[in-house]
Order: C-alpha cells, then sequence, then structure tokens
C-alpha cells in the first residue's frame, strides 16, 4: 500500500519572458515505512516537487499544470485549502534546511514544539502539550531542555535547533516527514548524529520520509530508495544498493564519479559534461590513486605562523572569545594547506587573520623571514597584492554594481598592473580565458551568470593581482557536486600553471583531501592535528580527528563500493 | 579614475531609463513645469504683484486665464512665479541634505565604534531641537534672509538621510565583497566611494524623491508662520494656503496651485522609481 503517489506532476513558473518548468512529468511514490531519497542539483526541481506536495509554492508565479499527488487515496491537488491545512503538520509535516531561520525567535522552543499539538487539537490541554514536547525534545536529544524550559532559539547551537525541528515535525506522529536537506547546513559530525536520529525516530514511529538532498553521499546513508532528478524531470529510480553499484543513466554516473572520495584520489575530478557527451574531447578519467608529496619537513616552509591568537570582545556580556588560540603553521610555496573543522573553530577567523584582514592579538606572521604584522598601513595595502582569499558564497563576494571588467580591472590598477585602460582590458580578457569564461562576458553585471561561474569570477579577480597565495575560505562548499568538481579541477590547474600557494579552508574533509598537501585540523581555537595528508587521514593521531572521519557519510560504510 | 567607471554606470542607466516610458513622461512634463514656472511670467501681462481691487476673486476667463484672487492679482503669473521659489526650495534643499547626510552617514557608518556613537548621538541631539524654534534663532541671527531657508530646511533634512545612510551602510560594510576589496588592497576612500556608494542609491533615491515634496511643505509651514517668503512673493505653499481658505467662494485658488503641486510630486515619484531601477544593473535590460 503507497503513502504517497505522484502521478505525472508537472509544475511550472511563469516568469515576464517565458515558462520555466521546474517540474515537468514526475511520478513517484512512497510506501509505509520507507526512506525515498530525492536527489538533484540546485535548480533541478526537486524542492519545488516538495513543496508542491504541501501545496506551499509561491502562486503566482508558479501554477501545478498538471498531474496527480495522492495521499493515502485522496488528490492533494483538489483538497481545500481548508483540509490541506489541517493535513500539515499533522499527517505531513515538514523540516527545513536552515535551522537558523526556521525557528521563531520570540517563541520559546518549548512552546513551538508544541503548538502543531495544539492547533491541531491533539490534546486537550495547554499543560498536556507542554508534557509531550518536552518528552519529544528529550528523544530527540535536546538534553538541555528539563532545566530551561523557557529557551529561545538563540540559546542552541545549529545542531539542537534542527533537533527541535524535527521534534517539532514528529510530535504530531506525522505519516509522511518531508526533510528538505535538513542536514546541509549542519557539520558532519552533527550531520551524522542527526541522520541517526531522523532514520530510528521514523523506524520507531513507523512514518515514511521523503529526504531531499544534493548529497549522494547523504542519501546512500539514510534512503531505502533513491530517485535522481535533473532539469525537472527523473532520470533513474533504483533501491539505493543498484543505483550506486550500476547506475544506467550517464547523469547519475557522473555524479556518483565527480564527487571527491576519501579513499582514493586524481588528479583531475571527472564533470559532468565529460559523461554527458557536452565536450567530446575529454574522456571520463578513471580514478588513479596518485602520491601526494610533502615538503613539510624539508627547511624551505615559506609563511610560518608562530603563536597566533585573535580575540574578540563581546559588546553586551564583556566575555572574551578566543577565535585563535595560539596557532603554529607552516606553509611551503606552491603546496596547499588543508584546514578543517568544525564550525566556530576559528578556521576561517585565522584564514582572515594571516591575510591581516583581522586585528590580531599576538604572534607573528612570517613571510619569507619578515614579519607582516608589524609593517605599517601603506605598506600592507602593496603586499596585499601578494595574497588574495577566495570567498564562499559567490553571491556575496563580487559588487553587484560593477561590471566585470571593472571588478577584474580596478585592482590592476591600484597595483599599477598594466600600463593604461586597454591593456588592463586585454588582461582581464585572459584571465577570463584562464578561469574557463569568454571575453565577452566582460561587460556584464554578476547577476547575470550562476554560481560556479561567479566563482570562477572570484578566482580571476584574486589573480588580478598576481598573489603568489590564495586563501580558499569554503569556497566549494556552496556549490553542487558537479559544479565543485569544475572549479577544484580550475584550482588544480592554477596551481600547476602560476605555482601558488593555498590555504584551503574547508569543513569537507573528502574536498580536503583532494586538494591539500598538509592538513591541519583546528578545534576551539587551536590546532588539534598537523602533518602530510596521508598520514592524517590514514593514521589519525587524535580521537577528535577520528570522530570527524567517522562521520564522513560514504558509500563504502555500508558496503556499496 | 571616478570619470570613465562613472560613465559607463551612467550610460547603462541612461539605456534603461530610456525604456521606462512613465519615468520618461514624467520627465518630460517636470520640463514642462519648469519651463511654465520660469517663462509664465514673461507670457502673462500681468505682474505677480500687481494689485486690482476692481477685478477681486474673478473666475478664469480670457483675460485672467487661472482667475483673479482677493486682491485681485493674475493667479497665473502668481501660481508660475511660485513654482520657481518652490521648486528651488525643494531641489536646492533636497541637494544639500543629500550631500551632509549621505556623506555623514556613510563616514559614520563605515568607521564604526566610538566615532559612530558620537557622530550619531550628534545627529540625536539635533533631532531633538524643535524645528520652529531653530528656525526662528536662525532669523533672529542672521536677519530675514531667502538663502536661509534652504540652510534651515536642509539642516533638518539631512538628519534622516545620514540614518538611512548609515544602516545601509553597517549592513554592506559586513559584506564579503567589501572584504574583497579590502583584501584587494583598496584604500578606504576608493572603498567608500566606489563600492559603498553605488550600492546606495537605491534608497538614498527613493529617500531624495519624497524629501522633495516634504521641503516644499516644510517652506508652505514656514510661509504661513512669516518665516518663509513674504507676500507679495509667493509659493505653491503659501499659494494653497491662502487657497484652501477661500475654497468655497473661489475655489480656483485652490485648484490651480493644488493641480501643479500635486502633478510635481507624481513625477518625482516616477522619476525616482524609474531612477532607482535603472540604476539597478538587475533590472533587466531592456
Amino acid at each position: 500500500m503507497n503513502d504517497l503517489n505522484i502521478k505525472n506532476l508537472q509544475t511550472f513558473f511563469h516568469t515576464r519572458e517565458e515558462i520555466v518548468k521546474a517540474v515537468d512529468g514526475v511520478s513517484f511514490s512512497i510506501s509505509k515505512g520507507e526512506v525515498l531519497g530525492l536527489v538533484g542539483e540546485s535548480g533541478s526541481g526537486k524542492s519545488v516537487t516538495c513543496h508542491s506536495l504541501l501545496n506551499l509554492l509561491p502562486i503566482p508565479p508558479a501554477k501545478i499544470e498538471g498531474g496527480e499527488i495522492f495521499f493515502k487515496g485522496n488528490n492533494l491537488l483538489q483538497a481545500t485549502s481548508k483540509n490541506m491545512r489541517s493535513l500539515r503538520g499533522k499527517s505531513i509535516s515538514m523540516v527545513f534546511q536552515d535551522p537558523m531561520s526556521c525557528l521563531n525567535p520570540y517563541m520559546s522552543v518549548l512552546e513551538q514544539v508544541a503548538e502543531p499539538l495544539i492547533i491541531h487539537g491533539l490534546v486537550p490541554t495547554q499543560k498536556d502539550a507542554r508534557e509531550q514536547a518536552m518528552e519529544m525534545l528529550q528523544r530527540v536529544g535536546v538534553d538541555k531542555i528539563k532545566d530551561r524550559e523557557n529557551a529561545y532559539p538563540h540559546e542552541f547551537s545549529g545542531g539542537m535547533r534542527q533537533r527541535a525541528m524535527i521534534a517539532m515535525a514528529l510530535i504530531t506522529k506525522p505519516e509522511l516527514l518531508l526533510a528538505d536537506e535538513p542536514t546541509t547546513a549542519l557539520d558532519v559530525t552533527v550531520q551524522a548524529k542527526i541522520l541517526k536520529l531522523l532514520k530510528s525516530l521514523c523506524q520507531e514511529l513507523r512514518t515514511s520520509i521523503l529526504f531531499v538532498s544534493h548529497d549522494l553521499g547523504v542519501v546512500a546513508e539514510i534512503a531505502d530508495r533513491v530517485v535522481v532528478m535533473y532539469r525537472g524531470k527523473v532520470v533513474e529510480e533504483n533501491s539505493t544498493k543498484e543505483l550506486f553499484t550500476s547506475p544506467s543513466h550517464p547523469y547519475v554516473k557522473a555524479l556518483i564519479a565527480c564527487r571527491p572520495t576519501f579513499e582514493t584520489s586524481v588528479e583531475k575530478l571527472p564533470t559532468v559534461d565529460d559523461f554527458m557527451g557536452q565536450s567530446p574531447k575529454s574522456t571520463p578519467t578513471a580514478k588513479v590513486p596518485i602520491s601526494k608529496s610533502s615538503n613539510l619537513n624539508s627547511q624551505d616552509s615559506w609563511i610560518q605562523v608562530k603563536n597566533l591568537a585573535v580575540h574578540f570582545v563581546q559588546s553586551e556580556s564583556r566575555k572574551v572569545i578566543k577565535a585563535v588560540d595560539g596557532v603554529d603553521l607552516s606553509i611551503s610555496k606552491g603546496k596547499t594547506l588543508g584546514l578543517v573543522g568544525e564550525s566556530g573553530s576559528g578556521k576561517t577567523t585565522l584564514g582572515r587573520a594571516i591575510l591581516q584582514l583581522t586585528q590580531i592579538n599576538s604572534g607573528e606572521i612570517l613571510w619569507d623571514g619578515k614579519d607582516i604584522v608589524k609593517i605599517n598601513v601603506s605598506e600592507l595595502l602593496s603586499f596585499r597584492k601578494r595574497m588574495q582569499i577566495i570567498f564562499q558564497d559567490p553571491y556575496a563576494s563580487l559588487n553587484p554594481r560593477l561590471t566585470i571588467e571593472q571588478t577584474l580591472t580596478e585592482p590592476m590598477k591600484v597595483h599599477g598592473i598594466g600600463g593604461n585602460r586597454s591593456e588592463r582590458s586585454n588582461l582581464a580578457v585572459e584571465l577570463l580565458e584562464e578561469v574557463g569564461l569568454e571575453s565577452n562576458h566582460l561587460k556584464r553585471y554578476p547577476h547575470e551568470f550562476s554560481g560556479g561561474q561567479r566563482q570562477r569570477i572570484c578566482v580571476a579577480r584574486a589573480l588580478s593581482t598576481e598573489p603568489e597565495f590564495v586563501v580558499c575560505d569554503e569556497c566549494v562548499s556552496a556549490m553542487d557536486v558537479s559544479v565543485q568538481a569544475q572549479v577544484l579541477n580550475l584550482l588544480h590547474e592554477l596551481q600547476i600553471s602560476r605555482n601558488l600557494t593555498y590555504l584551503f579552508i574547508s569543513h569537507d574533509l573528502c574536498v580536503v583531501r583532494h586538494m591539500a598537501d598538509d592538513i591541519a585540523v583546528m578545534r576551539s581555537g587551536r590546532i588539534e592535528e598537523f602533518g602530510k595528508v596521508d598520514e592524517i587521514c590514514l593514521h589519525p593521531k587524535t580521537s577528535y580527528t577520528q570522530e570527524l572521519m567517522d562521520s564522513i557519510p560514504r558509500t563504502s560504510k555500508t558496503g556499496i563500493f | 579614475m571616478k570619470s570613465e567607471q562613472g560613465s559607463s554606470l551612467a550610460k547603462d542607466a541612461w539605456m534603461r531609463l530610456r525604456s521606462n516610458r512613465m519615468a520618461l513622461l514624467s520627465l518630460f512634463i517636470l520640463g514642462f513645469i519648469l519651463l511654465f514656472s520660469f517663462l509664465g511670467p514673461e507670457l502673462c501681462h500681468f505682474q505677480y504683484d500687481e494689485q486690482n481691487l476692481e477685478s477681486q476673486f474673478l473666475p478664469p476667463d480670457k483675460n485672467h486665464w487661472f482667475g483673479t484672487d482677493n486682491l485681485g492679482r493674475d493667479l497665473f503669473a502668481r501660481t508660475s512665479f511660485g513654482g520657481r521659489i518652490s521648486l528651488a526650495v525643494g531641489m536646492l534643499a533636497t541637494l544639500v541634505s543629500l550631500v551632509i547626510g549621505v556623506t555623514y552617514g556613510m563616514i559614520s557608518g563605515y568607521v564604526g565604534g566610538k566615532v559612530d556613537a558620537f557622530m550619531m548621538r550628534f545627529v540625536d541631539i539635533l533631532y531633538s531641537l524643535p524645528f520652529t524654534i531653530f528656525v526662528i534663532l536662525l532669523m533672529v541671527l542672521f536677519g530675514r534672509n531667502f538663502y536661509l531657508l534652504f540652510l534651515a530646511i536642509g539642516a533638518v533634512e539631512w538628519l534622516t538621510m545620514a540614518r538611512i545612510t548609515r544602516a545601509q551602510t553597517l549592513h554592506l560594510k559586513g559584506a564579503e565583497f567589501i572584504e574583497a576589496a579590502r583584501a584587494l588592497g583598496f584604500k578606504d576612500a576608493r572603498i567608500l566611494f566606489h563600492h559603498i556608494l553605488p550600492n546606495l542609491l537605491g534608497p538614498i533615491i527613493v529617500y531624495a524623491t519624497l524629501t522633495v515634496p516634504a521641503v516644499m511643505l516644510l517652506e508652505a509651514v514656514l510661509s504661513f508662520l512669516g518665516l518663509g517668503v513674504q507676500a507679495p512673493m509667493a509659493s505653491w505653499g503659501s499659494l494653497i494656503k491662502e487657497g484652501a481658505e477661500k475654497m468655497d467662494v473661489a475655489p480656483w485658488l485652490l485648484i490651480f496651485p493644488g493641480f501643479f503641486f500635486c502633478l510635481c510630486l507624481f513625477c518625482l515619484n516616477f522619476i525616482g522609481d524609474g531612477l532607482r531601477d535603472a540604476l539597478d544593473p538587475k533590472s533587466s535590460k531592456d
């Protein structure tokens, strides 16, 4: 007996210029107690499918053009809005991606978790609702709730908030749970715990899950069956094991291949284009293990960080937060140092401190033996030419009011590269071609590009000052795996052609393992472990590093590879 | 540097503005109102202060196109002459408040910390001064002067502009592209005027188009209190004031200056909207 049955669903967005077929003839079903993974990259229509189910789409511009959604025999598309409201949160509930913004900051967590019970009239009194909510919160592992009944969302960490969201979704014992990228915004260790929790709770309550994610690794951990979407259509549907062992559609093959894995490392990651035959010249590269060289022990450590400390003072409580607390590091010329850690471990602050973008409290940063902490402001401005940064969010890191040409030529002008305007313009074209864009992109504005293209522009801007050292701060974390593979390949090629040195900051151990020669593991402002990439990944010395490694969702753990 | 970057932003903006019909029509009408204000008195055979007690409260006719008022003065002449003063006060005082407010707010927000606190407390103090008393004080100190009007109104209007600009700057300061600019080794002045200012244009322009009518109204209030434009001089504000009092006897006294005043405000709003969209590269190009 199928709990949910979607037949030929079509959801289109009507914009002024065109009709975007976000979901174009999607059919699948979920049986009772099953976990179905819905996978696809951003824009593939997976979230729109999910929102169509609960009629949560913005109408207009969205419009459901056709199809049927049967939930326990009723067609949801013909349900009145009153009927839908009684279904939402009671029989079908939803967990959203961002736990930071999905809870009402003006209501205590307990009250919010109890709210669905009261709204749907499932309990006689407020007191009962609160008691049940308390019980549920303890079950999902929000442990400290007993002493703090009136705690507000800001008093909880991201992981705890996501647990509270899950408690809120499951408190009415729904038959179907829609989970829209519920762990994407969380650290790997937290993600592993949340996945485990979701799975065991749903088995207990006999709840089916539609688990939406862009990450095949995560889906492999939790789902029984997987549906892969590409450009609004379902391209493959199979049991999780079958899908990973023998994918039939080239896109699915590409998705599986283009993610860097923890076990093997390759020179160049395959991309979706390789598989979809859009660039016939290149053939899918086989995964060949390469040996990483590290000259950590050799004498020429080029940038040396000694006993670096960055403290922030909280404005209200006057509490001192030691974001970076006595860090020693060394980076060799032409190599990549990977910096891993969970959110809040101080890795981003460390990256910014090395670039002198935040005030540091004590310590030295030596470049070829020269301490750049002590140089004066004007010297620092010219020194910035040699070190650059690429940020996580390519949408926020480009000035929306400047054309690409202006963005790329301005740093050249400031640092005296290129004699005149046309010369700089030519240099900008060369840069664009170097990062895989075209010269006719020069006159456009950032919003005309996709996320991956924007990140290429950010790379080009960082290269415009001809730097020697580049900090990549989570620069592929917000991207789809296919785009991520392209950007990682680009960074790798540039490192070789320009002899760049990278500080590669990421929370994703697989990506760091792929990119880095040396690794530093960071935790609460200190370096937990520092050494060659293979050594640390294969034989971690501290228990924390071990825990990080174990939390990586990987297909091999489930015995698929 | 500024000019070559500015020209391309301005060129793009002009291309986009041209495709916005309402804004273009509004520009045209505003141009017509300007012409009317500056050439009107020449076309008319009456002077704005020419009294004729035999032709009181005449409705519009061939001779007096807009009718006459209680002293028999020609309303066409007075309306067009009043336009000069209203437009001049409105535009100039807004410009003054824009320049002071935006610079002040940007610096306060960008520098932050103690400087910000000090600069904003100063704004708070000025906010708390009663406006009319402030103007009377100025009049007492410097004597009655037409230019004092610009100064007084500008001195009040820039405060809100400074606050809006500061809040936006604080928000932008944390953006990654500003941090990227710092990482690229740009000087603070370049970041402020080249990276932050263009991103402030949207809210600034919208607020400026709201300031122009507010200033015109303030001028009317001051004129009514005897602190602004004095009879026989006229502005739209003072004409509307007079017209409202004699509405039941001679409705045209209210209708004509009111019509021009409203038309002007409508046009400014449409132009403001158009400019905001035109200066935003995200809005579609055609």
